[in-house]
């Protein structure tokens, strides 16, 4: 995972390069129109091609050796299993309801900070669950979803 | 102007709007303190909370926490060597010296004086300047206006540090994806690929709270802050009569270079500190000092980058150009309540304007007033462990990205833009230029369309006016810098 930054910028530049292409192809579909009848693929398209000239520039620099900053991924386990957490996190979301997927997303929030045991994990996975609940729906008025909970929760 | 300013006291002198001046540059100064946490990020996460509010309390808070933050950096500058915002980084050369000298209050001294001149003052030139300012800009017509958001645009790219052809990458990306939903002319359906949640677009509070929110606790997991302690004591916070015949001259050169760089968007506080501090350290008679605990050195860039802050907001109240992240947040919490800031903000909503300049005094009183004595509470907020930072930043986060549209599709976005975000940030692409483009980008387009179809369709009307002209000159210039040094390089290499 510690691509060379010269490299990096090469692979970062083809996937621009692909996601301009594809904004270009999708603007056409849309119709590009005429400058005096622009339609609503016109300005799509102008950004798009932007995109595909530039990835082309981070392309051949990244090939020419010449890196433009960026740093290597260190410890890249513990974002990736918190980036886990997350998407598992919007998944639960609505079958658990928010207290639940929260207090899963807080255990491996605590997993990944390194705080595995004792009290302080304990109270945390329920506290700022329940805590944020009732400050922000009960008291806030904004709505989360409850989830399987929602019998015990009584709304 | 006076009468309008009178106005706008009667506004931010309410008891609410005090609370949130004083609640905004409260929170300000602590996450100007606090390492992990930058006021792009906080002001994304608190926009849900400008939803039942006055515009003007909104952006009233919203100000409080951009200009706190500012102060609050340079507090662990000087008294930690650690940097709370990057405007505060040229600080540390000088400022942490005067500390382990001994000298720290009257560094911290200085820093909170020559920020409350240099923020008053800034203050002053914000009034004078854009009145007149948005007066000339409303003699623009589309071609005028749509040259006028693309140089911003390109300058605040250039100007945000980094990679300039990285920025505008970001820059082309952040346009595209403000044309996703409904196209604005003829309502055809952009890019939603059968998603009925796309219909209206991707919520800009949601794309920037994850692009600075969740990837800043991203990033920042990799190797978590330490809390630190401050080892030394602070004493005698009022700087002595030889500090000020010092540092005089140099908070009204900070303040005067701050203010004028700050009006251009990207310029900023980061540029304008370096800029200050170069300045003094040219022009003094003694410039071996610097680095070695000059008073000069921590006067210039405080006084700089507080006058850069207030001064960019010069482009988004007379223009509708914000130019910085943070500035584009409070665009959005005005575009929330239905407010476009631009040339007839001033005529149209005087009660905005006038009410967020005369908190701006406000709130740099409040500043002085609460920083100094309450120093050693800014210190002790770093040793807050960052797990507690951590998961109070994406618990704000969630439930304010659900808040949006009460709806988990958002939540999903927000955190498919915070993985992007670190990713993209890992590799040196800069988040602020995509949040900037994809706000301005519509606007963008507007001007575009106006301007072709009035021309019909020929691309000269925007050489044709020589206001469009010079701009677009300008734009183009800056544009170019990267291909020029690419093309460099390549013969370099060559030979």
């Amino acid at each position: 995972m510690t691509a060379k930054p010269k490299s990096a910028d090469a692979i970062a530049g083809g996937a621009f390069l692909l996601v301009g292409a594809g904004a270009v192809v999708g603007a056409i579909q849309l119709q590009v129109g005429t400058p005096d009848e622009p339609q609503p693929g016109f300005f799509p398209f102008l950004a798009g091609m932007i995109l595909v000239i530039l990835s082309g520039l981070l392309i051949l620099q990244g090939l020419r050796g010449r890196s433009s900053g960026g740093e290597p991924f260190t410890h890249l386990k513990q974002p990736v299993l918190a980036m886990l957490g997350l998407v598992g996190f919007v998944l639960l979301l609505e079958p658990l309801g928010y207290i639940l997927a929260t207090a899963a997303l807080t255990a491996v929030l605590l997993f990944v900070l390194k705080v595995r045991r004792g009290l302080s994990f304990g109270l945390t996975i329920v506290l700022l669950p329940v805590g944020s609940y009732l400050l922000f729906d009960r008291l806030l008025d904004v709505p989360l979803p409850e989830g399987i909970l929602s019998v015990v929760l009584g709304t | 102007m006076l009468e309008n300013l009178a106005s706008g006291f009667s506004i931010a002198l309410t008891p609410w709007n005090l609370a949130y001046a004083g609640f905004g540059a409260v929170l300000g100064t602590a996450i100007g303190v606090l390492p992990g946490l930058g006021p792009p990020a906080t002001i994304a996460m608190l926009l849900p909370l400008t939803y039942g509010m006055e515009p003007v309390s909104a952006v009233i808070m919203l100000a409080g926490i951009f200009y706190g933050a500012m102060y609050g950096g340079s507090t662990t500058s000087i008294l930690l060597n650690i940097p709370g915002e990057a405007g505060s980084v040229v600080t540390c050369l000088d400022g942490y010296r005067l500390t382990r000298k001994g000298r720290a209050g009257a560094a911290l001294g200085i820093a909170a004086i020559g920020s409350f001149i240099a923020g008053t003052l800034g203050v002053i030139g914000l009034s004078l300047i854009s009145p007149i300012l948005a007066d000339f800009a409303l003699r623009f017509g589309p071609a005028e206006y749509f040259s006028l958001v693309l140089l911003g645009l390109t300058m605040a790219v250039y100007l945000s540090g980094g990679s300039a052809l990285k920025g505008l990458i970001m820059g082309a990306i952040g346009l595209l994806i403000g044309t996703v939903g409904l196209d604005p002319v003829l309502g055809a359906e952009r890019y939603t690929f059968g998603i009925s949640n796309l219909t209206d677009g991707l919520d800009f509070v949601v794309v920037a709270m994850g692009l600075f929110g969740i990837a800043e606790v991203l990033d920042n997991l990799e190797a978590p802050e330490q809390p630190v302690a401050l080892k030394t004591g602070i004493k005698g916070i009022l700087p002595t009569l030889e500090d000020w015949k010092k540092s005089w001259g140099a908070i009204t050169r900070g303040s005067l270079f701050g203010f004028f760089i700050g009006i251009l968007p990207g310029g900023g506080a980061v540029i304008s500190s370096f800029v200050a501090y170069a300045v003094e350290k040219r022009i003094s008679k003694h410039p071996e000092q610097f680095g070695h605990g000059a008073i000069e050195g921590v006067a210039a860039p405080e006084a700089a980058n507080n006058a850069a802050s207030v001064s960019s907001f010069i482009p988004l109240l007379t223009l509708g150009i914000p130019g910085n992240a943070s500035i584009a947040m409070i665009l959005v919490a005005l575009m929330i309540h239905g407010i476009r800031p631009g040339p007839q903000l001033i005529e149209n909503h005087p009660d905005v304007f006038w009410g967020a300049v005369a908190s701006m005094y406000v709130g740099n009183f409040m500043l002085l007033a609460l920083n100094l004595p309450l120093v050693g509470l800014w210190v002790k907020l770093l040793r807050v462990p960052y797990n507690i930072l951590a998961l109070l930043v994406v618990v704000i986060c969630i439930v304010g990205a659900y808040s949006v549209n009460n709806s988990t599709f958002d939540v999903g976005v927000m955190i498919v833009f915070g993985i992007l975000g670190y990713v993209l940030r890992k590799g040196g692409f800069p988040a602020a230029p995509l949040i900037l483009a994809m706000i301005l980008g519509p606007i963008l387009e507007r001007s575009l369309q106006q301007a072709m179809i009035s021309s019909a369709g020929d691309p000269l009307i925007f050489l044709e006016k020589p206001m469009s002209a010079g701009l677009l000159l300008v734009a183009a210039l800056v544009a170019l810098t990267p291909l020029v040094s690419l093309a460099r390089s390549g013969r370099a290499k060559a030979a």
